[in-house]
């Protein structure tokens, strides 16, 4: 360990917004030369972090230092100009320039008359990349290299604009398993040249594997910084999700137990579907009064499962069977035919903002009031009928959706469906942004759904809510299914786990 | 718990009526510049404005066109547009001269010489299949609507090119085309009854028939429509079907009023004239938002201005520009009213 000031350090940073504090307190330090992890799950306070880093937030409580001296980033030209460089999971390359001149974006050697010196970048950047071990022929456009060279080369071009201090969110979700290893060894080579990264990710083997240090949020508040060798994989979720030390008695795992399988009619079935990247071998059944949750974290390809099974995007290959028949859904009104319903975990994918509550529900079953006229009459009475089901609020059905908050724009957008009982419910993050209220609302009706018969499926990437009311839970990482739950005890830490 | 004060009976009404206002202001904005243009001219053009037989000539410029924008109401509500109609609207009067048989005007008649009633069926058919072709290209092939029927448009005037061989056609006298465009009943012209009961059936689909909920939706929001489970690649295949249709009966109604069929069409600006009517009238470009009500205050606008300025005393030349001035200004009007009563301005 070295004993100069560390690169980067936070010394009790406070974010409020409003009335909700993003982060309490938290103290961080990256030294020159390390890889320090951070991990949290869902909402304890890294994308905020984050955002502090990136120069988005400028009014935080508490201080900012760069090598000893105190800094504070109100814009992304001022975290670069600092040396730090942030590496998003969206990439930020321009995929039809070359890889040379995406390297050199934005700076490239030019003459006094402005013209760009070309060879004199593509050998540049050549050089450059094989400095870091990166071979590729630096002509190509950067397009017609995997999505691991593309990331490889992002991090290569932040590198060489002066960053001494990375920061890696979520690199590996979309990354292949020999990716990853790729990414690793450039990771370390970095490290060992004197560049200093934080890695955040949710993939603790991979934090374990990488990091010099680990950091643990919760909450917004830091809870622990340990030592690689200090740390493993129980542990961290112990320390992500577990209660404080002195309630430790009460059972902090919030553990649920599942029933057993039933042998009552399977409605949906899949076998090795599978799209692409997004998601291989998917095999699974849905029964009659029955809810199949899915729980993945985000990236991990199940949202993409659910709009493929409501032929939102196009499967490539495996068998899907509604009751029993074999079928290619390639249309959502062809799925709509077969009794599925869908809710995308986006309101504005569902609702036309400026339309009435009326209009919106009744958008998916106009045929079965009229032919070939419109009654307003009976649709009004049936708007007002399902917004009072639902539960929104206000109970006005004449007014325009965006006169709503999310939660109840998001009953609204569930009573679209349940007008009609459908055969399948696929359900996407349905109560997310939504308060606890609310979210026990819309449960409610789920499961007095499955009472009447219907096989739902709740795909979500928030543990509680799929623990809450599934029969059975399918936990998915990187586009495939991890683990079955059934018939058994499960608790948060066991899903995370596996995710 | 709070205790909230109920506003007074006063305000709550004013409230009412405010928003009955706000509510309504995409078709109260344009109907406002209607008026206002309505008004001027009355008092600019020294009395020949308001004249029975300037209304009803009016009236008559305007039924073609508004046959035309009928259709790009449709296609336009869903978010799409069609540039073709003009063209196709020119490629109905040509066909139609063509195959009922013209006028010669050195004697005789040229053409096919069939009934005219097969005459009307055959143009009006070729362009609603052009208008189905505009649809099917679009939703199954995935190009964009704008290039589509651009295409459409050069296609059309080949069409007419081959037909017409480079020739004016004239319209046979003693054709019920011919009574169409210049017969009147009761001192109303009957181009502008058959003008009329076209934008009563489509304002009835539009406003009151699942169909047209339809397309409002998917103009509304398009991918929100889709995940309900509505076809939305047929509802706008029909728009643009609806479209083509509208500009092979605007061509027949255009050959009634002009007697003529010529490569050089309909008239030049028809095509921008038609959008603007659909626009100016209050409906956005966006889709989503308007209809035929907006879309016959917005023909009205276009009437009242081409029609006025005829008979204002000015300089013929300076006439092209003013208009064009006059227009931006009927937009300003409409934009800013929009973001007064709140909507978006598009």
């Amino acid at each position: 360990m070295n004993q100069e000031p560390p690169v980067l350090e936070l010394r009790d940073i406070t974010k409020r917004f409003g009335g909700t504090v993003a982060l309490k307190g938290v103290g961080f330090d990256l030294r020159r030369g390390e890889i320090h992890g951070l991990v949290g799950e869902n909402g304890a306070g890294k994308s905020t972090l984050i955002k502090i880093f990136a120069g988005v937030h400028g009014d935080y409580e508490g201080s900012m230092l760069v090598n000893g001296r105190p800094v504070r980033f109100k814009s992304a030209a001022d975290a670069k100009a600092a040396g730090l460089g942030v590496i998003y999971q969206e990439l930020s390359v321009i995929r039809q320039l070359t890889v040379a001149e995406n390297i050199f974006l934005g700076v490239q050697p030019v003459t006094a008359a402005g013209v760009v010196k070309w060879s004199r970048m593509y050998r540049e950047a050549g050089r450059h990349l094989s400095d870091l071990g990166i071979h590729v022929n630096v002509r190509r456009p950067l397009g017609s290299f995997p999505l691991g060279v593309q990331q490889m080369v992002e991090i290569a071009r932040v590198v060489y604009s002066g960053a001494r201090i990375i920061l890696m969110d979520e690199p590996t979700s979309a990354l292949s398993p020999r990716e990853c290893e790729r990414l690793f060894e450039f990771t370390t080579r970095l490290r060992d040249q004197g560049v200093g990264i934080i890695f955040i990710s949710h993939f603790l083997d991979d934090v374990l594997a990488l990091s010099d240090r680990v950091t643990v949020l919760k909450n917004g508040v830091k809870v622990a910084t340990l030592p690689r060798m200090d740390a493993n994989k129980s542990q961290l979720i112990h320390l992500m999700i577990g209660a404080d030390a002195d309630v430790l008695e009460e059972g902090y795992e919030q553990g649920t137990i599942l029933p057993p399988a039933t042998d009552r009619e399977i409605v949906l079935e899949t076998v090795g579907l599978r799209a692409g990247r997004l998601f291989q071998d998917i095999s699974l059944q849905v029964r009659r009064g029955e809810i199949l949750g899915i729980y993945g974290y985000m990236g991990a390809g199940h949202f993409e499962l659910g709009r493929s099974l409501f032929g939102v995007t196009p499967s490539e290959g495996g068998v899907v069977r509604v009751r029993g028949k074999q079928v290619r859904i390639k249309t959502p009104a062809q799925a709509k035919g077969l009794g599925i319903a869908y809710l995308p975990e986006n309101r504005k994918s569902t609702l036309l903002l400026k339309a009435s509550l009326t209009r919106n529900i009744t958008i998916t079953f106009l045929e079965r009031i009229r032919r070939v006229l419109l009654h307003e009459q009976t649709e009004r009475r049936i708007g007002a009928e399902m917004v009072n089901r639902v539960g929104a609020h206000p109970a006005n059905a004449q007014l325009p959706a965006l006169s709503l908050s999310g939660g109840n724009q998001q009953k609204v957008a569930l009573a679209k469906w349940i007008r009609y009982l459908p055969a399948v419910l696929i359900l996407t993050e349905p109560t997310r942004g939504m308060d606890v209220g609310a979210k026990k609302d819309v449960l409610d009706i789920v499961q007095e759904l499955k009472r009447e018969g219907v096989a739902v499926i709740l795909i979500s990437s928030e543990p509680e809510t799929v623990m809450s009311i599934s029969d059975r839970i399918l936990v998915i990482s990187k586009g495939r299914i991890m683990k079955e739950f059934v018939n058994t005890a499960i608790s948060k830490d066991v899903m995370l786990s596996f995710g | 718990m709070s205790v909230v004060a109920e506003p007074s009976a006063r305000v709550r009404d004013q409230g009412r009526a405010v928003r009955w206002l706000r509510s309504h202001i995409r078709v109260l904005a344009p109907l406002a510049t209607l008026l206002l243009l309505v008004v001027f001219f009355s008092f600019t053009t020294q009395g020949s404005f308001f004249t029975t037989a300037n209304l009803t000539n009016l009236l008559s410029q305007v039924s073609p066109l508004a046959a035309l924008a009928i259709g790009n109401t449709f296609v336009i509500l869903c978010s799409e547009i069609d540039l073709s109609v003009a063209n196709v609207a020119t490629m109905s009067t040509v066909i139609l001269v063509a195959v009922m048989g013209g006028d010669n005007p050195t004697g005789g008649t040229t053409g096919l010489n069939w009934p005219e009633w097969a005459a009307i069926i055959l143009a009006v058919g070729a362009c609603t299949l052009a208008g189905l072709v505009n649809g099917l290209v679009t939703t199954l092939l995935g190009i964009p609507s704008f290039m589509v029927t651009l295409a459409m448009l050069e296609i059309s005037i080949g069409i007419v090119t081959l037909v017409t061989q480079g020739q004016i056609l004239y319209l046979k006298s003693s054709s019920f085309t011919n009574w169409l465009g210049s017969a009147y009943f009761h001192q109303i012209p009957v181009i502008a009854i058959g003008a009329a009961i076209l934008l009563a059936i489509a304002y009835f689909v539009l406003g009151y028939t699942r169909f047209g909920r339809y397309i409002y939706m998917v103009g509304g929001n398009r991918e929100a429509t889709e995940l309900s489970g509505i076809h939305t690649k047929r509802v706008i295949t029909a728009a643009l079907t609806i479209s083509g249709f509208c500009a092979g009966v605007a061509g027949v109604l255009y050959l009634g009023r002009l007697g003529t069929a010529q490569p050089a069409g309909v008239g030049g600006d028809v095509l921008i004239y038609c959008i603007a009517a659909v626009v100016l009238g209050g409906s956005s470009l966006f889709g989503g938002e308007g209809g035929i009500a907006n879309t016959v205050i917005g023909l009205l606008i276009l009437g009242v201005l081409e029609n006025g300025l005829d008979q204002v005393s000015i300089n013929e030349y300076s006439k092209i520009m003013i208009y064009g001035i006059i227009l931006m200004i009927a937009l300003v009007i409409n934009v800013l009213a929009l973001k007064l009563g709140g909507s978006d301005a598009t």
